[in-house]
C-alpha cells in the first residue's frame, strides 16, 4: 500500500499528469472531443473580447456586449448539451442526443436573438 | 290729465334761432331769385315760399319786389282763374309783397272767371281746392280787391263750405279729399284747420263755432298720432308738422278747447324738433319752418322760451357777474323774474346744495340777468345750476326749470410741501426729519436711508381754499427708471408714504437719485407739473431688469464629443485576433478527426443538407442585419425561414434518432 503510494507520488510530475490526462482524454468520446475543441474556442475567442475591451475601450459598447453575450451564452449552453450528452451521466435514457441537440440549437437561436438586438 | 300736463313746468327749449340762422335762411332765399323769370326757384309756388318766407322773417326790403308782382300778374293773366292752386299762390304772393292794394281783381283777370272758380271749388271742390278757395277769397277782400257782387255771392257760399268740410271729418279726427275716399290725411287736416278757424273768425256764427267745435273734440286723436321722443314731437315731416301746428294755434285763437289738448310740453318738444330743422334744403322746407317757427313765437297756448348761459366757464374772480339771457324762439328778450333755485356739484348732483334761492338782477343794457356769486365760496370745479324762470307776461309765458353746468377753472397752488424720512413712521412729524420746500423752487438732493421711511406731503390751494383735484400723482425718474403713483387725498391734504421695500417695487430695486415731480390734472384748473425735488435711493436687493423678458444669449449647440476611437489598424488586428480561434477548431478538428462516413444517404441525407442549410441560412440573414438590414425586415424574413427549419430539423433528428435506437436494439 505505502509502496504504491509512493510510486504514485513519484509519477506525479507535470508531464505524468498531463500523460495521464491525455490517456484518460482520449477514451472521451469523439462527439464530447468536437464540443470541446468548440468551447476552448468560444472561451478563447470571448477572452480575446474582453481583454480588446480592457486594453482599446468600450467602444461601441452594445458591440461589445453582443460579442460577450454571445461567447458566454455559447459557452454556457454547449457545457449544458455536453453535459447532457456525456454518457457518464446517464441522461440518455431521458433524453436522447437528438434532443439534446435540438434543445441547444433552440436556445442558440433564442440567444442570438438577444444578441443581435445589441448589434449596431 | 291734460289740464295737468299743460301747468308741467319744462326746461324751455335748448336752442333758438337766432338773427345768424335768419341771415342764413335769407342768403339762402335770395339765391333761389332767377333773374330771368323773375321769380324765386322754378314756379310760381315756390315764388309763394320765398315770399312767404322773406316777410315773415320781417324783411321789407325785398329786391325786384316789383318784378315780382309785374310777373305773378302775368302768370295769373295768362291762366284767367282756371288753376286754383295757381290763383292761391298768386294771390298771396301780391298780398304778401302788399301788390293787391289799390288793386282789383279784374286787374287780374276777368271777374266773371274769378266768381266761377270760387263757386265751383266751394260747391264741388275738394277739401285743398276748397280751402284754397276760402284763403284766395279772404285774401282779396281783406285787401279790398274784390268785387262787391262777388262778394255777395260767394259769402252765402261759405256756411255751406263748412258744413262740407266738417263732413269729410273722419272718425279719427282727420280730414279726407272728398267723401268717398278711405280715409284723411294730415295734410288735409291741418288745411280745414286754418280754413276753419279763418271762417269762425269771419263768419262769427253759432252755427259754425258748433261746428268748429265738433271738429276740435277730435283733436286730441290727431295730436295722439304724433312721432314722439324723449324731447320733440312731430307728424311725418317738416311740412306736415309746420302746418298742423298752423292749423292747431289758428283754431286755438278762435276756441278755447284747444288749449286743453295742446299742452305746454308739447309746444316745446314740437319747438325742438323744428330748431333741429335749421338747415334747409328747399324753399319749402323753409317756408314751412318759418311758418311753424313764427306760430310758436306767437300764440295763445304757450310760447316757447329759452335760458341760456352768456358763457359757461369762469374764473375764480368772474363769479361777481354769472349771466344768462330769457329769450323767445326767435332770440328776442322776455321780461321774466330769475332766481337760482339751486347750485349743486356735478359729481354729485343729490349732495346738499351749496347756494339756493339766489335771486338773479336785470340789467337792461344787454337784456340779461346777473348774479354775482363771488362771496359764495365756490371752488374749482363743475356745478349744476338751477334756474328758475318766471316770466311776467304769464299768458304767454309758462315758468321754465332749466339746469345748465358752470365750471370754475382757475389755477392752483401747492403749500407745506414737505419730505421727511425718519427711521419710523411717528417720527416723521418731528422738524429735525422735515424738508420743507415753497412751491416753484426745488428741494436739493437728499438721501434716503434704506431702513427709513419716508413721506412726502403737500396741500393743494385754490383761492385759500383747499382743493381736491381729480388727479394728482408723485412721478419718480432716473434715466433709468420711471414711475408714477397716486397721493392720497385726506383731511385737506395729500401725502405719499414710502418704504425701502415700497420703492424697490416700484422702481425696480434700481439704486441711484430720482427726480421728484407733482403732477396735478384736473379738468377745472390749467394741468401742473413741479419737480420739487430730488432724492437718492439705495436697494439692497439686486435690479429687477426693466424688460419682463431678460436679454438671452444666442443659443450654441453643444453636440455629444464623440468617444475615443482607437486607430484601424489596432480593429483590423483586433478583427483578425477574434477571428483566430476558428483555426485553433479547425486544427483541433484534424487531431480530433471527423467521422464523415456516417453521413446519411437518401432521404436523411436530404433532411440533413436542408437542416444544415436552414442554420447557414438563419447565421446570414443575422449577418445581413449586422451590415444592412432592419429588425423589421430581419425578423419578418426569420419567421419564414422558421419554417423550413423547423421542418428538416424535426426530419433530420428523428431520422438520426430511429438510426441510434435501431443501432441499440442490434447491440
Amino acid at each position: 500500500m505505502s509502496t504504491t503510494a509512493s510510486t504514485s507520488s513519484n509519477n506525479l510530475t507535470f508531464t505524468s499528469i498531463v500523460k495521464s490526462f491525455f490517456e484518460s482524454y482520449s477514451k472521451t468520446p469523439q462527439k464530447l472531443k468536437i464540443i470541446d475543441l468548440f468551447l476552448i474556442y468560444t472561451f478563447i475567442t470571448g477572452v480575446i473580447v474582453f481583454t480588446y475591451c480592457c486594453l482599446v475601450g468600450t467602444y461601441p459598447f452594445n458591440s461589445f456586449l453582443a460579442a460577450f453575450i454571445s461567447t458566454v451564452g455559447c459557452f454556457v449552453l454547449t457545457v449544458c448539451l455536453r453535459i447532457q450528452i456525456n454518457p457518464i451521466n446517464n441522461f440518455g435514457k431521458t433524453i436522447s442526443i437528438e434532443r439534446a441537440f435540438t434543445d441547444y440549437l433552440l436556445c442558440n437561436l433564442i440567444l442570438h436573438l438577444v444578441v443581435f438586438n445589441f448589434l449596431g | 290729465g291734460s289740464v295737468q300736463s299743460k301747468i308741467t313746468t319744462t326746461r324751455g327749449i335748448s336752442n333758438v334761432y337766432s338773427k345768424n340762422d335768419i341771415n342764413n335762411i335769407k342768403q339762402f332765399i335770395s339765391s333761389k331769385y332767377n333773374g330771368n323769370t323773375k321769380l324765386y326757384g322754378e314756379s310760381l309756388k315756390d315764388t309763394f315760399y320765398g315770399v312767404g318766407v322773406l316777410t315773415r322773417i320781417g324783411e321789407t326790403n325785398i329786391e325786384a319786389t316789383k318784378d315780382i308782382c309785374k310777373q305773378t300778374k302775368e302768370q295769373l293773366k295768362q291762366n284767367k282763374f282756371t288753376d286754383i292752386e295757381l290763383v292761391f299762390n298768386g294771390v298771396t304772393i301780391l298780398s304778401e309783397l302788399k301788390c293787391l292794394q289799390g288793386e282789383s281783381s279784374s286787374s287780374l283777370g276777368n271777374e266773371q272767371q274769378l266768381q266761377d272758380l270760387l263757386k265751383n271749388k266751394l260747391e264741388n271742390g275738394s277739401l285743398l281746392e276748397k280751402t284754397q278757395a276760402i284763403n284766395i277769397y279772404f285774401t282779396l277782400s281783406s285787401a279790398k280787391a274784390i268785387d262787391s257782387k262777388t262778394v255777395s255771392i260767394i259769402d252765402p257760399l261759405l256756411i255751406q263750405a263748412v258744413n262740407s268740410m266738417v263732413s269729410l271729418m273722419d272718425e279719427d279726427g282727420t280730414f279726407k279729399s272728398v267723401s268717398t275716399d278711405d280715409e284723411g290725411n294730415l295734410q288735409n287736416t291741418a288745411a280745414a284747420y286754418f280754413a276753419l278757424a279763418r271762417l269762425s273768425h269771419r263768419l262769427k256764427s253759432n252755427e259754425v263755432d258748433k261746428l268748429v267745435a265738433k271738429v276740435v273734440n277730435k283733436v286730441d286723436t290727431v295730436l295722439a298720432s304724433a312721432d314722439e321722443t324723449t324731447d320733440s314731437l312731430y307728424f311725418n315731416d317738416l311740412s306736415t308738422t309746420s302746418s298742423l301746428l298752423h292749423g292747431l294755434l289758428s283754431l286755438a285763437s278762435v276756441n278755447d278747447k284747444v288749449a286743453d289738448v295742446i299742452s305746454n310740453k308739447q309746444i316745446n318738444q314740437i319747438s325742438e324738433y323744428l330748431l333741429r330743422q335749421k338747415n334747409v334744403e328747399s324753399l319749402s322746407d323753409a317756408y314751412h319752418l318759418i311758418v311753424a317757427l313764427k306760430r310758436c313765437q306767437k300764440n295763445s297756448i304757450s310760447q316757447p322760451i329759452s335760458l341760456a348761459l352768456v358763457k359757461s366757464i369762469y374764473s375764480p374772480s368772474g363769479l361777481n357777474d354769472i349771466r344768462v339771457r330769457v329769450t323767445d324762439i326767435f332770440d328776442q328778450p322776455i321780461e321774466a323774474s330769475i332766481v337760482i333755485n339751486k347750485v349743486v356739484s356735478s359729481k354729485n348732483p343729490r349732495s346738499t346744495p351749496i347756494l339756493s334761492g339766489k335771486e338773479m338782477k336785470f340789467q337792461s343794457s344787454d337784456n340779461s340777468f346777473v348774479a354775482d356769486l363771488s362771496n359764495e365760496n365756490l371752488k374749482l370745479g363743475s356745478y349744476n345750476f338751477e334756474f328758475k324762470v318766471q316770466p311776467v307776461d304769464t299768458d304767454s309765458y309758462k315758468s321754465i326749470t332749466n339746469i345748465q353746468i358752470i365750471t370754475i377753472t382757475g389755477a392752483v397752488t401747492v403749500n407745506d410741501m414737505k419730505l421727511s424720512y425718519a427711521p419710523k413712521s411717528d417720527q416723521l412729524g418731528s422738524p429735525k426729519t422735515t424738508n420743507e420746500v415753497q412751491f416753484g423752487q426745488k428741494l436739493p438732493l437728499i438721501e434716503i436711508p434704506s431702513n427709513n421711511i419716508a413721506r412726502i406731503f403737500f396741500r393743494i390751494a385754490s383761492e385759500a381754499q383747499p382743493y381736491q383735484a381729480q388727479q394728482v400723482g408723485i412721478r419718480f425718474y432716473s434715466p433709468a427708471r420711471e414711475a408714477v403713483v397716486p397721493a392720497t387725498y385726506s383731511a385737506d391734504a395729500y401725502s405719499y408714504t414710502f418704504t425701502n421695500k415700497d420703492a424697490c417695487k416700484i422702481l425696480g430695486c434700481q439704486s441711484g437719485n430720482y427726480q421728484l415731480d407733482l403732477i396735478i390734472g384736473d379738468q377745472s384748473i390749467t394741468p401742473l407739473q413741479w419737480n420739487f425735488g430730488e432724492i437718492n435711493l439705495k436697494f439692497n436687493q439686486s435690479t429687477i431688469p426693466t424688460n419682463r423678458y431678460p436679454e438671452q444669449l444666442p443659443i450654441s449647440h453643444n453636440f455629444r464629443v464623440a468617444e475615443k476611437r482607437p486607430p484601424q489598424s489596432i480593429s483590423s488586428l483586433f478583427t483578425l485576433l477574434v477571428l483566430s480561434p476558428i483555426a485553433i477548431f479547425v486544427i483541433g478538428l484534424l487531431f480530433v478527426g471527423t467521422n464523415l462516413g456516417r453521413f446519411p444517404t437518401g432521404m436523411g441525407f436530404i433532411y440533413t443538407i436542408g437542416f444544415l442549410g436552414c442554420i447557414s441560412a438563419t447565421g446570414l440573414l443575422i449577418v445581413n442585419y449586422w451590415l444592412h438590414s432592419t429588425m423589421d425586415v430581419t425578423l419578418k424574413n426569420l419567421a419564414l425561414l422558421m419554417i423550413p427549419l423547423v421542418f428538416f430539423g424535426h426530419k433530420s433528428m428523428s431520422y438520426y434518432s430511429n438510426l441510434s435506437s435501431s443501432n441499440i436494439k442490434k447491440d
